[in-house]
């Protein structure tokens, strides 16, 4: 009898010591950035280089079901059209969140698109060149019915894009240094049967818009520039 | 008679040794359930959660003797190895909000306790009850999310289908079904995920309290259960489509849509129910001609 008490009391002290081990381990909150708190809305320009957001924009009618899980998951998001000076329409989708662990994590349009109904048809994995580096893009073909859209994406975690499994790492190697990492979705589509032009349009897209930021804010958006 | 005298004593005060072990669980794991209640339990995807928490207490109320009952052999080595890679589980889970650990190291936390305190016959005592756990860790987002967007693709075409068949106006684009002049969007809530889950906790639950015998007939139960949920839900996602298409979408997304949730979970279980009186009869039959 003496033994069963002594092992629960044992075993109470190892619980002890875990309860209170969990309050330690907990990371500071964005720790990562302390100066994290900015206002996507205004960080992206209506206008610059030869785009212009268009103001009369064909109405998305978004799901309410849709909305409440994208409120779930980003804390901002901003989605215009934009039109240059051929009109020319490029559709940019940025959504920031400043928890990715776990199931509060980015979806990638891979998962999206097809939801929505639209045919995934290619996805190819490449090095988006722009004056300040390289950035690590998908790039998916999808169509639904008539429309055809090519679409560039690429993920921030943290401080860099990731694609695929880096994703998995760099949010490890957050979590083992008791930090929480946050991200950015930043996709550009357009509709347009030619998948070259559309990629060479929102690549232009890209640069000039990162052109056009200070060089914070385009280390948010791109991961790009000194660390 | 001096060994009836013995075992009295001996068996209140084994109850007793149980009380810093019980404040330990408490100590870790009422905050766990504290945010729970308050984050999570109160969205429709995990109100199954106090009551399988509920039923967890019962399956251990259900086994208390062989727990009251004095060791007779412990297990201490395996159970504190057990019990410390279950501790390490919740100290990650907890402080990094990975669920999946935090809550599912309840198993290997209670496993070790189990050991270290009545050793092997103590744990086989609550396997099932340590097996149950399961139900309640939320399913981790990245297995919701493999699996909610094949559900609802394969409900939304196969209820496309089955309309079409019936005459009506339908077409379906990937999660979207189109109906007349409605544009039906198949919700991650429509995906059925959620009904399967319960409807197998529950089935799971049946079947052990039942204790059949046979290992066909638990088998066969089982195997039916996911069945079960996923034409339960695609005649769900008719009935709400049907409401919508005839007494409009106020209709289709209102009172009903709560209910027929409700309904077509007791149809489910209900369904699982009559499957099991026939096997039962059936399998009566065979061990009577035996």
């Amino acid at each position: 009898m003496m033994r069963s008490n002594r092992m629960a009391l044992l075993i109470a002290a190892l619980m002890i010591a875990a309860s209170i081990g969990a309050v330690v381990a907990r990371p500071v909150m964005n720790a990562a950035n302390p100066e994290s708190t900015f206002l996507l809305e205004a960080m992206i320009p209506k206008h610059f280089g030869d785009w212009r957001e268009e103001q009369e924009r064909i109405v998305h009618i978004i799901n309410p079901q849709d909305q409440t899980l994208l409120a779930k998951l980003y804390s901002q998001l901003v989605t215009r059209t934009y039109v240059n000076a051929d009109g020319y329409r490029i559709m940019l989708s940025v959504a920031y969140g400043s928890d990715q662990r776990g199931s509060l994590g980015a979806h990638e349009p891979e998962l999206c698109y097809p939801s929505s109904g639209f045919i995934l048809h290619r996805r190819e994995a490449m090095q988006l060149t722009t004056q300040y580096g390289e950035i690590p893009v998908r790039r998916l073909f999808t169509s639904k019915g008539q429309r055809v859209e090519p679409v560039t994406y690429w993920l921030r975690i943290g401080d860099r894009v990731v694609r695929g499994w880096q994703r998995r790492l760099v949010e490890l190697r957050y979590t083992l240094s008791g930090r929480v990492p946050d991200g950015l979705l930043f996709r550009v589509s357009s509709i347009d049967p030619d998948q070259a032009r559309a990629n060479k349009l929102q690549d232009q897209f890209v640069n000039q818009l990162l052109q056009s930021v200070s060089s914070t804010d385009r280390k948010r958006l791109s991961g790009l520039g000194d660390t | 008679m001096s060994a009836v005298l013995d075992t009295k004593p001996s068996r209140s005060e084994a109850g007793f040794d149980w009380l810093p072990v019980v404040a330990g669980l408490l100590l870790l794991y009422l905050p766990t359930f504290y945010d729970m209640a308050t984050r999570s339990w109160i969205k429709d995807d995990h109100a199954h959660g106090p009551i399988i928490l509920a039923v967890l207490i019962w399956l251990i109320w259900d086994k208390r003797q062989p727990l009251l009952d004095a060791p007779t052999r412990t297990a201490p080595i395996p159970g504190l190895a057990v019990l410390v890679f279950g501790l390490f589980l919740y100290v990650v889970g907890r402080s990094q909000e990975v669920t999946l650990f935090e809550v599912g190291s309840l198993i290997p936390i209670l496993a070790g306790v189990l050991l270290a305190m009545r050793g092997w016959p103590g744990l086989r005592a609550l396997w099932f009850m340590l097996f149950f756990i399961f139900y309640l860790i939320p399913l981790p987002g990245f297995i919701v999310d493999a699996m909610t967007l094949p559900l609802k693709q394969n409900v939304s075409a196969i209820a496309a289908q089955i309309l079409y068949a019936l005459g009506y106006p339908v077409a379906h684009e990937g999660v979207i079904l189109n109906i007349g002049q409605y544009q039906l969007l198949v919700a991650d809530a429509c995906s059925g995920l959620n009904s399967m889950f319960s409807l197998s906790a529950l089935g799971l639950l049946y079947l052990y309290l039942k204790r059949y015998k046979s290992r066909l007939h638990n088998a066969l139960i089982l195997a039916s259960l996911l069945p079960i949920a996923f034409c339960a839900n695609i005649v769900r996602v008719i009935i709400l489509v049907l409401v919508t298409y005839h007494f409009g979408d106020a209709a289709g997304q209102g009172f009903v849509h709560r209910f027929s949730g409700m309904v077509l979970f007791i149809s489910a279980l209900i369904v699982m129910l009559v499957l099991d009186a026939i096997l039962a009869t059936f399998f009566k039959r065979q061990q009577m001609v035996r």
